[in-house]
Order: structure tokens, then sequence, then C-alpha cells
């Protein structure tokens, strides 16, 4: 099998959860990304990306009790499957640390 | 933040209802959350645009995130289009010549044909070729009952432009014609109008010679005077350049010459020269007058809707005032060109009759996509391994559907551009060559920017419903599933839909073709037989009497006087012809050599309709028989008692050729016997048959010979009266001394639609044979868009029973035998279809065309389109068989 590699979005999903204690749903999801990134992601866009990358294995779902706050549905929490994400998510890290060698200066100087 | 339940906005709903369905009731959850912790840190504003935002974030989450994709294809998720699928659309067209020229071809000419009624909407309520033309409005009386214009408006047109403030200048015009004598003596029929002096200013439309009319030239006793076009000036008058000032002899009259119109202004129509229009409504009753056109300018911020509401209230209070005459009259505004067209109303645009035709157009065009759509069902099942690759390399349903509507659109749009320039050409071609001269000189054929919009609209359509649809059926998860589990293989069907369209086309372009091939059979292949008489000196004409001044008009006697005069001026003018040694002989009639006889189905005493088909009727003076040295066979000919009964009823007595008398009697002796016409209205009198003449030749439009019936006509029931003329030499010589004969009779009298027999044998051949073309091509679509379905079905079982044929082959089966299996379906269309075609064909022909050979031809005509089928399906089934057995296995 090769190697595996996150889409951005996806990788910034994965390390938002990994950020939520490795287990959330969408809404905090979201709303740690428009935080830590400044980028606005809906719900519904953390929503398909995570269960996206259930459908291949580097989360796993389960639902929680019916919430009166969201009209009586139940949450569905994610949670990281770290044997799967963590060998691709280091991998991605090196590939980009290792682009960024020797780069750093230049932002400095910008 | 209160926990109690609350409605879920709707935006949010409709959000989550476009992801996944198994994903909505979790991100709905997500939503309402967001929103209600959005109401209390941000308030309710903020909330609440947030949350119309969602739907769209849900779609681009939807395509951006639905399954996994290589990022190349991701960044083009969308349904966004790009040049690439326009230059794939463009390579796909290259690549597949056929279906490009069959599919193109279709609708080159269903786009433009679902044009014609709106651009002849168009064409015909353009605005005048003048300053500000939009301004101008036409005013006239509309006759609810009768559903006509009302054309005696001179006393609604007295009252209109003393009241009417919507309108700076109101004016009246009266197409006519005059006799204008040339300064050689010659004279000869100009047509022109009399308009009133307001016409001019309405039309801003400066003179390049003199003046144009004034008001003083309207008033009784102010001297004749006339302003004539730049044609008239340069072709009568020999563009005299003191032609200002000059006198010309119109009718009887000598009219001054004040001014000369510059090139291309024919007002209203095609009109050559204008004089003042001096009708005075104190000389008529309300309702009587000549027959008047109103036009007027709107005044400065005056809208149409504005002017049109104070006409209808003029309108209605004259229809107060006069209800006798003007109880079913309502006025109103119309555009003045469609006024001047005819009998239009108003809001044909929104008529049921206009949407019907529009409505038949556009299944025509139907018709054509559901066609070009089967051909491209039939090229996308050929690439659902493509797509399902596709699919599975992450290309959503979206994306391809918007590739495959592209690649439709390139087709449809290049399609409509070869179409319109067709129309265009087309158009340009029957202007020019038939029409040249005849039509109303504001009309422009051009497509217009809006005609061009809507084609394209059109094209855009015909891509939705030829393009997407098909790919929608191809893409469907149903049969991406099929083609996961099983490979290739049965996957996209056929529907019955397909099925009735083929058969549809094979039996309407069997019947067009039959009836399109006998069209061309009688009217380009077998050349009308020479008349025995040659038709040379034959010259038939129209001589009217136009009506005296108007202020006589109001006196009692005056129809009677004036039947008198138009008698004594009919008779004045064969009397001199028939003296005059250029002319051998000559008649009068209703219908002359050159035209047509209407046709009618008689019934005869027995009651029984008359099953030879319809007789031709024409109505001939009491004089006709002797005057042309027809013979009497049997019984008389015409007298003066059969017509003194005066012009009021039908007169009893008929007189028929030998033909009619022997189709119909079976003998040569008819005298005696009655006859009635089937459709008249009841009680339909019976006519008497008082002799039977024979048979004259050049009484046809063409030699063969029809059993005839002839009414007789008195002098004067008709004016213009026609005349058959044989000359000592041919026609159009004679054609000056007519003139010239008939100005000596009265100068006021009018020549008019004077031509050669010839002429109009000619023109009617042409006629006949554009009519034949017409049809032939309209068989020759069907019959396109009929192989072009079989073509598409053919080659679709072929790629669908690769691996049954492939396997066949390899087992031994005869070549007949895999023809057979590809092409079983195709057949029993075809045959379907030519088994109805031919019970249309022979309604048709029977009905239209009395065709001695018809069954031979429906026969041949068969023959031919089960040969053309099996051509079109040829490529393809050839394609089957040079299926190879390890192609079959390949794809198991």
């Amino acid at each position: 099998m090769g190697k595996t590699q996150f889409g951005e979005l996806e990788e910034q999903v994965i390390l938002a959860l990994l950020r939520l204690g490795g287990e959330s749903y969408a809404l905090p999801v979201a709303k740690e990304l428009t935080t830590r990134t400044g980028r606005e992601v809906s719900p519904a866009t953390a929503y398909m990306v995570m269960r996206r990358l259930d459908e291949q294995g580097f989360l796993k779902s389960r639902v929680g009790d019916p919430e009166p706050v969201r009209g009586g549905r139940p949450r569905r929490f994610y949670r990281v499957v770290k044997n799967a994400v963590l060998p691709a998510l280091a991998e991605s890290r090196r590939a980009r640390l290792s682009l960024w060698d020797g780069l750093e200066a230049m932002l400095d100087e910008s | 933040m209160s926990d109690a339940p609350r409605r879920t906005p709707l935006a949010l709903r409709i959000a989550a209802s476009l992801l996944p369905s198994d994903a909505r009731e979790d991100v709905l959850g997500d939503l309402v959350e967001s929103w209600r912790e959005r109401q209390a840190s941000h308030g309710r504003t903020s909330a609440w645009l947030w949350t119309i935002r969602q739907p769209l974030v849900s779609i681009g989450a939807r395509l951006a995130f639905r399954s996994r994709m290589p990022r190349t294809l991701r960044a083009g998720a969308g349904i966004g289009f790009s040049w690439i699928d326009v230059r794939l659309g463009v390579r796909m067209l290259w690549k597949q010549p056929i279906l490009t020229i069959v599919a193109g071809l279709t609708l080159a000419l269903g786009i433009p044909a679902a044009l014609i009624p709106t651009h002849t909407l168009n064409v015909l309520d353009s605005d005048l070729p003048v300053e500000e033309g939009d301004r101008i409005l036409g005013l006239r009386n509309w006759d609810i009952q009768r559903d006509t214009q009302a054309p005696q408006i001179l006393h609604d047109f007295t009252v209109w432009r003393e009241t009417l403030t919507s309108f700076q200048e109101i004016g009246a015009v009266r197409p006519t014609s005059w006799n204008v004598h040339s300064a050689d003596g010659r004279a000869a029929e100009v047509v022109g109008a009399e308009v009133t002096a307001s016409v001019f200013s309405i039309l801003r439309v400066p003179p390049l010679e003199g003046r144009v009319l004034l008001p003083s030239d309207e008033v009784e006793g102010a001297p004749d005077v006339v302003v004539i076009s730049a044609d008239l000036w340069a072709s009568r008058f020999a563009g005299d350049p003191e032609i200002v000032g000059r006198t010309i002899d119109i009718g009887r009259r000598p009219h001054t010459v004040v001014g000369v119109m510059p090139e291309g202004f024919y007002f209203p129509s095609r009109e050559y020269l204008w004089l003042p229009l001096r009708a005075n409504a104190t000389n008529y009753p309300v309702g009587g007058g000549p027959e008047l056109l109103a036009l007027g300018r709107l005044a400065e911020g005056v809208s149409k809707s504005e002017a049109s509401v104070e006409l209808e209230t003029v309108g209605a209070r004259l229809r107060a005032t006069w209800p006798e005459t003007h109880d079913a009259l309502r006025a109103e505004t119309i555009s003045f060109s469609l006024m001047l067209v005819g009998e239009i109303p108003k809001d044909l645009g929104a008529s049921r009759e206009f949407m019907m035709v529009q409505l038949l157009c556009l299944v025509l065009l139907a018709v054509a996509c559901g066609n070009v759509g089967t051909l491209i069902l039939a090229r996308t099942a050929m690439r659902l391994n493509e797509i399902s690759v596709r699919t599975a390399l992450g290309a959503s349903r979206v994306r391809i559907l918007s590739q495959l509507f592209v690649e439709s659109l390139v087709l449809a749009v290049g399609a409509t551009a070869v179409g319109l320039i067709l129309a265009q050409t087309l158009a340009k071609g029957v202007v020019d060559t038939m029409l040249e001269g005849e039509l109303p000189y504001w009309i422009d054929l051009h497509l217009t920017g809006g005609s061009i919009a809507l084609a394209l609209g059109l094209a855009a359509a015909c891509a939705l419903l030829a393009g997407v649809l098909p790919a929608i059926k191809a893409t469907s998860p149903r049969i991406q599933q099929n083609l996961q589990r099983h490979g290739r293989g049965a996957t996209v069907r056929f529907g019955a839909f397909t099925t009735v369209l083929i058969v549809a086309e094979v039996a309407l372009s069997m019947g067009f073709l039959t009836f399109g091939t006998g069209a061309v059979a009688t009217y380009l292949i077998d050349q009308p037989e020479g008349y025995d008489v040659p038709l040379d000196p034959f010259l038939t004409t129209g001589f009217r009497t136009p009506g005296s001044d108007p202020t006589e008009s109001k006196r009692d006697d005056y129809e009677r006087e004036f039947r008198i005069r138009v008698a004594q001026n009919q008779e004045a003018l064969r009397d001199r012809l028939a003296a005059d040694p250029a002319v051998r002989r000559v008649a009068m009639a209703a219908q002359t050599t050159g035209m047509e006889y209407p046709a009618r189905a008689i019934t005869l005493e027995s009651g029984q309709p008359w099953p030879g088909g319809p007789v031709n009727a024409g109505r001939v003076h009491i004089d006709y028989f002797r005057d042309l040295g027809i013979e009497v066979l049997y019984g008389r000919g015409f007298t003066a008692d059969d017509v003194a009964t005066g012009p009021g009823a039908p007169y009893p007595s008929v007189v028929v050729n030998e033909d009619f008398a022997e189709s119909l009697f079976g003998s040569g002796n008819a005298v005696g016997r009655r006859v009635r016409y089937t459709s008249a209205p009841e009680p339909a009198p019976w006519y008497e048959i008082v002799g039977v003449v024979e048979a004259f030749e050049p009484d046809l439009v063409d030699a063969e010979r029809r059993p005839v019936l002839y009414h007789p006509l008195a002098s004067a029931d008709l004016n213009p009266m026609r005349y058959v003329i044989e000359a000592d030499g041919p026609a159009e010589d004679f054609l000056p001394r007519l003139r010239s004969i008939a100005a000596d009779v009265d100068p006021d009298a009018v020549i008019e639609n004077a031509y050669s027999a010839d002429y109009l044998v000619g023109r009617r051949e042409l006629e006949n044979r554009l009519l034949a073309l017409f049809v032939f091509i309209l068989s020759a679509v069907g019959m396109m868009l009929a192989a072009s379905g079989l073509y598409a079905l053919v080659s679709f079982t072929v790629s669908q029973r690769t691996r049954e044929i492939g396997i066949r082959t390899a087992l031994g089966a005869a070549a007949s035998d895999i023809v057979l299996t590809i092409a079983r379906r195709a057949l029993v269309q075809v045959l379907i279809g030519v088994a109805l075609g031919s019970i249309l064909a022979s309604w048709a022909l029977e009905d239209e065309l009395s065709m001695p050979n018809a069954p031979r031809l429906i026969a041949g005509v068969a023959v031919a389109v089960v040969v053309f089928a099996a051509l079109s399906c040829l490529s393809p089934i050839r394609r089957g068989l040079r299926i190879q057995p390890t192609e079959a296995l390949k794809e198991a």
C-alpha cells in the first residue's frame, strides 16, 4: 500500500480532533479550526470531512445521547484511530518541515 | 438560552437536505446547536445571516468531500464550466463525424423551425424605419363580433384628431392606385395613397425635393397637388430636375408635383405617390366613408399604455353616442405595422392560435431533441467504462454531468449557428426571388438580437434535454453499481419512449416522403404537357372604375348610377378591344387564363355527393362563350335572362363543359339536370344546367382537362372585372395599346394586375415546384430523424451485446443470425412504422392528390424507406460482425 497523504483540510480536522482530546463532534471541531486557523469552517464541512475519514478507517464514530439543544438529535462523536493516523501525520509533518528547512529566514525578511 | 423546542429554521433544513441522507440528521443537529449558540453570542441578526448561508456551504461540502479524489480533480469538483470541457466537446464532435453531422443537422433544422412563429411576429410587429418609429402607433376600431378591423373610421378619426391629447398628431392613410400619364401620353397604374398632411410630420421624413403635403392642400377646392417617390421620379420622369412645379395627369385631372420623397420611402407599404386626403366626415353617414388607416405619434412623456387608455375611453364615449353603428366596435391602439398587415388581433402573441403554432414548433423541436438524445445516450453508453473510471477516481456525478452538458452545448450552439445562417440565407433568397418588391418596405427579415438570444436559449434547452437527460440515466448510481459488479453489460436500456419515437418517425417520414415524391413527380419531373393552344398571345388584366368625388356619394341614386357607369365602362372596353385589329378575341370573367378556378365538391339531385372529387367552378360574363367562340354542344349559352334577378341572390342557371357532363352523367347531354355545392350553407341553392359547352383549354392553369362549371356574371357584378384577351401577337407587346384604349374609355379607370398567361402559368409552376421542394425537404428531415434513431438503436445494441456476439461467432454462428440478433428490434420498429406510414400516405394521397398510381408509389416509397433504414444500420452491423471472440473474452 502506498503512502497516505491527507489533504490540507483533512489534516487540519484530524489535528483539531487531537487537540480536543482525540474525540469530539463536528461543531467543536469547526470552532477549533476557526479559532486556530482563522479560517471559517462550517459544521457541515467539518462533518463531511470526518465522515469520509471514518469511511477510510482513520476515524471511528459513535452516537451520543439525544440533546435538547440540538432539537432532540444526538451528537455523532468521531475518535482518531491513532495507529492509522499518526504515521501518516508524522510523514506529512516531516515532509512539510523538510520543505521548510532553510526557508524560515525568508519569512523574517518579508 | 432556553432549551424549549423551537422551530428549526427552513434554511438549515434545506442545508441538511442537500447532504447525503444518512448525514442529514447529524448535521442538522450540529447546525441547530451552532445556530442557537450564535443567537446567544452574536445576536439574532448575525445568526440569521449565518443561517441563510448554510445551504450554499452544504452544496460546497457535499461536492468537495463526497468521496476521496485526487486533488487535481477536487479543484474542479463544482459545476463550473471550463474551456477544457469546451475543447473536449469539440474534440468529441470531431472524433464522431457521423453523429455530429446527423445530430447537428437535426438541431440545425429544429431550432430555427421553433423560432419561426416568434420571429415572424417580431418581423411583422417592427417599428416603422423613421425617427423614433417606436413612438408611432396605429389607431383602429376592432369589431369584436366579426373579429376584424372595421375600416370605415372617418367619423371616429375626426373625433380622435380633435380630442386625443396623448398624441402629438394623428393622421390617416387610404392606399389606392391611379392611372398616371407620363409625358409621352402613356398611362400606367401606379400604387399610391391619399394621406393627411399630418402623416408627413408624424413620420418626420423630409422631402428630397420641394415640400411635403400641407394642411391647406386638404381643403376641398384647393389646387390638386401630388408628392411622388424617388423611384417614380426616376422611372417615369427620367429624374427630371424641373419636376417640382411640373403638372402630371392622374386619372383625368392634372396635378402639380410639389415634392419628391427620398429613396427608400414607400409609406405605408409600397406606395409611390401621395395625394392629399380630402375626406370630409360631414359628407358621409356615421360608419360610412372611405376605408382609412389611422396613425399617431405619441406626445412627449406619454406612454403607450396611457395613450391606449385614453383612446379606449374616447371609444367608449363614441359607442354611447352612436350605438347603432358602434355597438360591436372597440377603439384600440396597435403597432402600425401589425395593423397594416391585416386582420390581426392586438394580442396575437398571447392568442390561443399563436400559442398552438408555437407549441407545435416546439413539439417538433422536442422530437428532434429526443432523437439527438437517443444518439447521445448511445454514445454515453459506449463511454460507460470511461465514466465509471472517472467516478472511481473521485469525479462527482455533477462534474461528469456538467462535462456531458458542455459537450452537448457545443453541438447545439454549433448547430444553431449553422441553422440560423441557413435560415437567413433561405429567407433572403425567397425575398429576393419570389417576393421582390412585394413586401412592405419596413419589413426586415434579418435576425434580431432578441431572436438570436432566443435561439441560444433553445440551444441550451436542447443541450439539457438531449445531453443531460441521457447522461443522468447513464450515470445513475444503479448503473454504476451494476458496472462495478458485472463489468460491462446490459446496463442502459432504450425504453418504450424511444421505440414509440422511432416508429412515429418512420411512419411520418414514410407519409411525408410519399406525399413529397408524389408532389415532386407531379410538379418537378412530369413537366406539364403543353397546351394545344399557344399561350403566348393570351393576356389577362383587371379593369377598375374608381368611385366619383366623395361629395357625390351622398346622393340617393349614387349607387345605381355608379353601377351603370361601371357596366358602360366594362362593355365599352370589351367592344373597343374586340374592334381593335391587334385583338383576335376578348371576354370578361372573374377568373381568366392562368388563374385557378376554385375547386368545390358537389351534390347531385339524388342527394349523393359526387365521388369524382371537386369540380372547378368559375364565374364568367354572360357573353363569354360567344366572345371567345366556344361552341355550345347542347342546350344554350347564358342570356341576359340568366342575370335578370340582379346580383343580390345567386343566379340559378349554370353551364358546364363537356368533361363535366361526361364524367357526371355518362353522356354529353346534362341539360336540365341539377347540382348544388356540398359545403354551401343550408338551404344550399340548386343550380340547373342549361347548356354544355366544349372544353376551353386556356381557362385552366394547366393543360389537364377537368370538369368545369360556369356561373353567369352581368356587367358591373364585379369591379374590377377581369378580361382575357387573345392578341394577334405576343401578349406583352399589346399591353401599352391596352392601357391607351382603357384611358380612352375612361381616363380615371385603372388597368391593374395585367399579366401574360405565360407569366401566370410560369409563376404557378414555380410556386408548385417550391411547394414540392418544401414537402420533399420535410420528408427528408423526417427520414433523417428516423435514420438517426435507427442508427443509434443498432449501434447501441452492438455495443451492449459485444460479448454475446463474440461468443456466438466463436461457436460458429452464421453471419445472418448475428445480423438478425443485432437488427431485430430495429427491423420490427421499421416494419411497424412502414405499415402505419402506408396507411397515412394512402389517406393523404386519396385526399390531396388524385393519383392513379398511388399504390405503386406507396409500395416504392416503403421499399425505399426499408432500404434507407437498412443502410443507416449498415455501419453498426458491420462493426458487430467484425467483433472477434478474443474481444468478447476481454469483456468477460
